[in-house]
């Protein structure tokens, strides 16, 4: 009865067809955590953009005005060469979210095509998910610190390193969910009747699988983000030239004392950068995949 | 009658769904006494089980009782708040649940869910609640008790797990035993073994049951008196007998005529032709008002969009029904399987 | 179980592979741009890179067998012994943090289920994700600011070996063994709440429920010791993480363990410790998730081995 009744509203509902945009406008007004934080995260998409173009040079350095409290000359004070700290944070923003999405990006086409290929052909299977649990065992900070020593320090070197770290998990989530889209019965029909691989991957697995991926992109975001600053804390990381929070906040170390908010501020940015993109994989994932909600994750 | 254990009165109960809060058994008032089976009957979904669990006062997230009184042992549960109703589960009512697998804890031995229970309630030491729970599993026919004490529920048939399941709702004595399509999900032999030692049981300790069913073969089977439930009413109440001779609802009529049957023609045993009745039941959001089941019923007239008074049709034979039909069905016979 | 196997010749492969395959001369690569030609050619004579590959690796692979990871190329220390100095922090370290996530995670991550929906649940919910959001480092200077430099309880850093004493030793890891412990905690509550959730809408917490159980009882010994299974197998998993953040609480606290050591090996391009750390690292974890694994045996009658 419930049964024929959604049948029936799901039927309407494509009828109608509204615009993308209202359709957009509905999902968010039903999801207000995902409408916030997409606002806080736009806010530092924003902030990233037009640092360059407001603050002074963040490398700048003033040997006169060194440690400066926060002043309204320096609102988030100065380091211990005398750079705004808040010229600094705002720069470093670029960094953790360009790492951030790029790692994203990476692990998500990767983990795609492992884990299609492990899931349709399965001579591969074995072997490709093999590799993936050894590279799951040794702990990724510590892989990604390995990598970086051998490749040294650059951003395309950070994006490389921890997103080798970040696939197999996402070639697992891609993996299991073709075993179980395989077995459906649309989907054997598709093979049966000679539908090419292309179009049956096209029209029938990644439109299944959307939903487990987003979510996971963007956890893999927010771990990225943390790992790059893990990294440029312990000096493997983003080139220490580069004002990236977790340089500023190895470097602020030594000053944690005298001061506090050369790392304080940084240390908040990342964190509420990193909460944002968590809680909107949460409410992501409880809006697109109800069943997901229940592994908390 | 002899003075009912339980008496439920004008019980109303609901369900929260997209649209608010809608009404699921409506004014639903039993009796039963001591060593009596109360059989409730009706389609899946006409509310029966929510009525063993809002008596119980278990009833899930996003269901409540609206209004309305269940009198047991001169408390009215409905009244009680939780730890008061936590004394009495267990000690004063018990409950049978459908599903044995899925009711017993898999990776508690079924030793200690007994004994639990008996400690729970009464001041015994482990030795003797543990006793208790031999003599139980004796009562119910459990074989090679000792050892069973120490076993987990996947290591027993589903027969076994159900007899547990009895063991421990009645391990207090209780005065109230609620059983939820006990033997559903059991195949025929064993569901006649376990019907059988419940009647047994239920004699012996003097318990009131309130035994859920949708197979009148079950019904006749077990049942003193049966209540017919009908989109959350009680649309029929009578005893055993005069239901299977006498039934005068048209629903109830129709619930007789869905058994099959088998008569002798010359060409051996035959299963009669079954009918069915036409139309589907209501959905609980799209109840008609009135009596519900008139828009399916052969006899339906304009008086029936007021809804009927249950009304006495003979001493202690409740019916709720414009027209009801009085005229005697042809014998059915009791053991109608 | 088996599938042990195949992960740790993976990860050995893995190392091994990882140097040959770097682009570039990985002796140049050890030795740092300053160095002169014959350091290099002795770093490539002692890590035998002249030799043909498959030597390299049946050499590697032998090595492993006897339990020999080599040398380190900064102290010529066999990094067995290395490793093995700097065990005990590391060690008390993980098992501080382990037990402070456990006794944090378990009561919260279970008040959270009980109260489903309402502020204590929303409250802890909202500290897990705040904990697994922020690095390790920041609630470390976090807490190193608040409780060492401004109230004085504990040391900003250092470690106190167990040879002084039990009591002093844990003293100078309560902060660092938060720090890591935090992060854990989070994952750990999370994954209590959920799965408790789920056991608790099973049939039989209703026929505890039936029984007149006490809900001290209904959610210690029946829905918790159901929920045991998912909780201790994160509880293995999330090893990965604590092991990782024990990397960067050590250089916080500066705590001479296997974490230190770790990043001063990379720092020193010293290839054949980052080598041998992986490998035990990798160890641990694997086995770890092994032994949890056969700990279903107790949390779960229906596993049979």
């Amino acid at each position: 009865m419930s049964m024929a009744g959604t049948m029936t509203d799901t039927a309407t509902a494509m009828r109608q067809r509204p615009g993308a945009i209202s359709r957009t406008g509905s999902f968010l007004a039903k999801h207000p955590v995902i409408l916030i934080g997409g606002a806080v995260l736009l806010t530092f998409i924003v902030i990233a953009l037009l640092a360059p173009l407001l603050l002074p040079d963040p490398t700048r350095i003033n040997p006169v005005q060194r440690l400066r409290t926060p002043s309204l000359q320096h609102p988030f004070g100065t380091d211990q060469f005398g750079r705004s700290t808040l010229s600094r944070t705002l720069n470093g923003t670029r960094i953790s979210l360009t790492v951030g999405i790029l790692v994203a990006a990476a692990t998500t086409a990767a983990g795609l095509l492992f884990g299609l290929f492990a899931g349709f052909l399965r001579p591969l299977d074995n072997i490709i998910m093999r590799l993936m649990d050894g590279i799951m065992a040794i702990p990724g900070i510590l892989l990604a610190i390995a990598l970086m020593s051998l490749f040294g320090s650059s951003i395309q070197n950070v994006v490389v390193a921890i997103s080798i770290a970040e696939i197999p998990r996402m070639a697992r989530i891609v993996r299991s969910s073709v075993l179980v889209i395989r077995e459906q019965p649309y989907v054997e029909a598709a093979v049966t009747n000679g539908t090419r691989l292309s179009r049956l991957l096209w029209r029938h697995v990644l439109p299944n699988i959307a939903a487990p991926v987003i979510v996971q992109a963007t956890y893999v975001f927010a771990s990225a983000m943390i790992v790059e600053s893990v990294l440029s804390f312990l000096g493997a990381g983003t080139p220490p030239t580069i004002p990236s929070w977790g340089n500023m906040l190895a470097e602020g170390r030594q000053y944690l004392q005298r001061a506090p908010w050369t790392i304080a501020f940084p240390g908040a940015c990342l964190a509420l950068l990193v909460l944002t993109v968590n809680v909107l994989g949460d409410a992501l994932r409880d809006a697109l995949d109800p069943r997901l909600s229940r592994s908390g994750r | 009658m002899q003075q009912p254990v339980l008496s439920v009165e004008r019980l109303n109960v609901s369900v929260q769904t997209a649209d608010g809060w809608c009404p699921i058994v409506s004014d639903l008032s039993i009796e039963v006494a001591a060593s009596e089976t109360l059989c409730l009957v009706g389609e899946s979904g006409c509310g029966k089980s929510l009525t063993a669990l809002a008596i119980m006062r278990l009833l899930p997230r996003g269901a409540r009782i609206d209004s309305g009184r269940i009198l047991l042992g001169g408390a009215d549960l409905a009244a009680l708040d939780e730890p008061a109703l936590r004394d009495r589960r267990g000690r004063d009512l018990a409950m049978i649940f459908q599903e044995p697998m899925t009711s017993l804890n898999p990776v508690m031995t079924i030793g200690e869910q007994i004994t639990e229970g008996v400690q729970r309630h009464e001041r015994v030491s482990s030795a003797a609640a543990r006793t208790r729970a031999l003599e139980l599993f004796n009562r119910v026919r459990i074989p090679d008790p000792q050892r069973r004490l120490a076993a987990y529920p996947h290591q027993l048939s589903g027969g076994m797990r159900q007899r547990v399941m009895i063991a421990m709702a009645l391990a207090c004595r209780p005065k109230l035993l609620l059983a939820d399509e006990p033997t559903t999900a059991l195949d025929v032999t064993i569901q006649a073994q376990i019907l059988e030692m419940m009647a047994e049981l239920r004699a012996e300790i003097g318990t009131a049951v309130v035994f859920i069913t949708h197979d009148l073969g079950v019904v006749a089977e077990i049942a003193d008196r049966v209540a017919v439930l009908y989109a959350g009413k009680i649309v029929e109440q009578t005893d055993v007998v005069s239901l299977f001779d006498n039934s005068c609802h048209p629903y109830t009529r129709g619930l007789m005529r869905s058994i099959p049957r088998l008569s002798r023609q010359a060409g051996g045993a035959v299963v009669d032709r079954l009918t069915e009745i036409k139309g589907m039941v209501p959905a609980p959001t799209a109840v008609p008002t009135g009596c519900a089941f008139s828009p399916r019923c052969a006899s339906a007239t304009e008086q029936c969009a007021v809804e009927p008074f249950a009304e006495p049709l003979a001493p202690s034979h409740l019916v709720a029904c414009w027209h009801p039909e009085t005229a005697g069905l042809a014998a059915i016979p009791g053991g109608a399987r | 179980m088996l599938s042990t196997v195949p992960v740790f010749i993976f990860v050995a492969l893995f190392v091994f592979f990882l140097l040959r395959i770097t682009p570039g001369d990985p002796a140049i690569m050890i030795a740092g741009d300053q160095a002169s030609s014959a350091q290099i050619e002795t770093i490539r004579e002692q890590l035998g890179l002249n030799r043909p590959l498959l030597d390299q690796l049946l050499a590697w692979a032998g090595q492993l067998l006897r339990g020999d990871l080599g040398r380190s190329v900064f102290s010529d220390i066999p990094v067995t012994r290395l490793i093995g100095q700097r065990l005990e922090p590391t060690a008390m370290l993980a098992l501080v943090a382990i037990v402070l996530a456990i006794a944090i995670a378990l009561p919260l991550g279970t008040l959270a289920a009980v109260r489903a929906g309402g502020v204590a649940d929303r409250i802890v919910m909202a500290f897990a994700v705040l904990g697994f959001s922020s690095p390790v480092f920041v609630i470390a200077f976090l807490l190193v600011y608040l409780f060492a430099l401004t109230l004085g309880w504990f040391p900003t850093q250092g470690y106190v070996p167990l040879s002084q004493g039990v009591l002093a030793c844990l003293h100078s890891l309560i902060l660092p063994g938060v720090a890591l412990a935090l992060l854990y905690a989070s994952l750990l509550a999370r994954v209590t709440r959920a799965s408790l959730l789920e056991v608790l809408s099973e049939d039989y917490i209703r026929t505890a429920n039936a029984k007149g159980l006490t809900p001290a009882r209904i959610t210690i010994r029946h829905a918790l010791s159901n929920a045991a299974v998912p909780i201790v197998t994160v509880i293995g998993i999330g090893m990965a993480a604590l092991l990782g953040g024990v990397v960067v609480t050590e250089t916080v606290f500066n705590i001479p363990g296997l974490g230190r050591l770790a990043t001063d090996a990379i720092q020193r391009r010293d290839y054949p410790v980052v080598q041998g750390l992986i490998l035990v690292f990798s160890s641990v974890y694997v086995v770890i998730n092994l032994l949890v694994d056969l700990s279903y045996v107790l949390f779960d009658p229906r596993v049979r081995y």
